[in-house]
């Protein structure tokens, strides 16, 4: 049946991911612990910026965690749309909270750091304009979730938004090289290699990995949230959803053929 | 692909008809490249047509601009900033092929300087000189510690990263 | 106007930069962690 379908997978998945849980927790809580030490307390100021550049280490490892979960999205629901994957589509659609975090914190991060080396906090060029655009497709792409009753149809629906959106990915990334802008080109990912000292790289590294385990715990275990929320609405139900028929004909002649109640996932 | 008639209607989803899923795969593969492609285009069409700010050489005339405000971006020509009376600033803005005069009232930022990128705000005047009414100071993507660089300069190697472009 | 910002204070903004993403991600975390504790706690397994 359906139901029992749906269970076999998700309960293999909490088993394989049950003991990745904690550990993504800790190592996330490690690591950033540690680059915020390191960032902070250890690592020079710019030339140019001063201090200023202390703000670098929670906005950039921010940003690349909001174009890093929309790609993980536009991943999970290209699987959850072609391969009818259920637990592909709720893994994108939890993923998508964490992504819309990640890009106001890059964008109000951003801005902080905007005011102090440009004087503004805010400008319309392409970078920041693009970023913008990223946080109102999450925006969408939750809301298009909850607008549609159907989960079914709201997974489809979903995963086209989310699969069409990702061009805006590359146009993120790209922006700074393509069109003139207020926000500097690219210091790590760059054909001739990072224009960044070890001292800064570093510990920029260490909280970029800090934010990646961040996201991966709360993706997991949004996953086994909704797994247990499932099952345990799956159980306050009866397996065969209440049929009129049952109800209204005293005396039915055998298992209804009609069953509708064949889940939420058509 | 319509079900027999004889065929149970609950027949287990896990049993998914291969051609379905193809189906699906290759509407995926038409739409999403489609509407993708239409999204990117539009994006490059309007970013040619919209310009974020003009180099001084690109700088259309004032009488093209027609007292538009556009945006001007370049580097700070040396030894140009001159304060004038109480808050007013003129400097000069080059991409090393031309250079304009420009003129604010505008607090200016604190990166703002010599040999430092700069994107000004505002409209040209019929006499060329650009009078901005909002400076922003642009800094590249090259980082270096403090430290490093006074090394540098004390050992007056600072020039050879400069010529080399890591530094400006 | 030197161009350059060595030795000016920025205290203030990195502060509420970094508090900043430390709520917002905490909260994050603690909302998850809370829904999960909610689920967990009532199944029997």
């Amino acid at each position: 049946m359906k139901m029992l379908a749906f269970l076999a997978n998700p309960d293999r998945f909490r088993r394989l991911t049950g003991p990745a849980l904690p550990v993504a927790g800790l190592l996330a809580a490690g690591l950033i612990l540690a680059g915020a030490v390191w960032a902070l307390g250890f690592s020079p100021a710019d030339r140019v910026q001063g201090e200023a550049v202390k703000i670098m280490y929670v906005h950039v490892p921010a940003a690349w965690m909001a174009m890093a979960a929309y790609a993980f999205i536009a991943v999970a629901s290209l699987v959850g749309y072609v391969w009818r994957h259920s637990l592909a589509d709720i893994a994108a659609r939890e993923a998508a909270l964490p992504g819309f975090v990640f890009t106001l914190l890059a964008l109000v991060t951003g801005s902080i750091w905007g005011r102090i080396t440009w004087g503004v906090w805010w400008d319309w060029d392409a970078r920041m304009t693009s970023m913008l655009a990223l946080l109102f497709i999450y925006a969408g792409y939750m809301a298009l979730w909850r607008a549609i009753e159907n989960e079914g149809q709201a997974a489809r629906a979903a995963a086209l938004l989310a699969m069409v959106g990702a061009i805006n990915l590359p146009i993120i990334k790209f922006s700074v090289d393509f069109w003139e802008t207020l926000h500097q080109k690219a210091s790590v990912i760059r054909a001739d290699g990072p224009s960044m000292p070890a001292s800064m790289l570093w510990p920029l590294a260490i909280m970029a990995l800090g934010y990646t385990a961040l996201f991966a715990f709360y993706v997991m275990l949004r996953m086994h949230t909704v797994i247990l929320e499932k099952r345990r609405d799956a159980r306050a139900r009866p397996a065969r959803a209440a049929s009129t028929a049952t109800i209204s004909h005293p005396a039915p002649a055998g298992p209804d053929p009609s069953s509708p109640g064949q889940g939420e996932h058509a | 692909m319509t079900d027999s008639p004889q065929e149970k209607p609950d027949k287990p989803a896990a049993r998914m008809p291969r051609r379905r899923r193809q189906q699906r795969l290759m509407l995926a593969a038409l739409i999403v490249p489609a509407l993708t492609g239409a999204i990117g285009l539009a994006v490059i069409a309007i970013g040619q047509s919209q310009v974020y700010f003009y180099p001084p050489r690109d700088l259309p005339s004032a009488s093209e601009l027609g007292g538009r405000t556009v945006r001007l971006g370049g580097m700070v020509v040396e030894g140009s900033i001159q304060q004038g009376l109480e808050t007013d600033t003129s400097f000069k803005v080059t991409d090393y092929e031309k250079t304009v005069t420009v003129v604010t009232s505008d607090m200016l930022p604190g990166l703002f300087g010599e040999n430092q990128g700069v994107v000004v705000q505002g409209t040209l005047a019929q006499d060329g000189t650009f009078v901005a009414a909002r400076v922003m100071a642009k800094h590249d993507e090259n980082y270096m510690p403090a430290e490093v660089a006074d090394a540098l300069e004390d050992s007056g190697r600072l020039e050879d990263y400069k010529n080399k472009g890591l530094v400006d | 106007m030197d161009g350059s910002l060595i030795g000016e204070d920025f205290t203030l903004a990195i502060t509420a930069s970094w508090v900043i993403s430390a709520l917002c991600l905490g909260a994050l975390a603690a909302w998850v962690t809370a829904r999960y504790r909610k689920v967990s706690g009532k199944d029997h397994d």
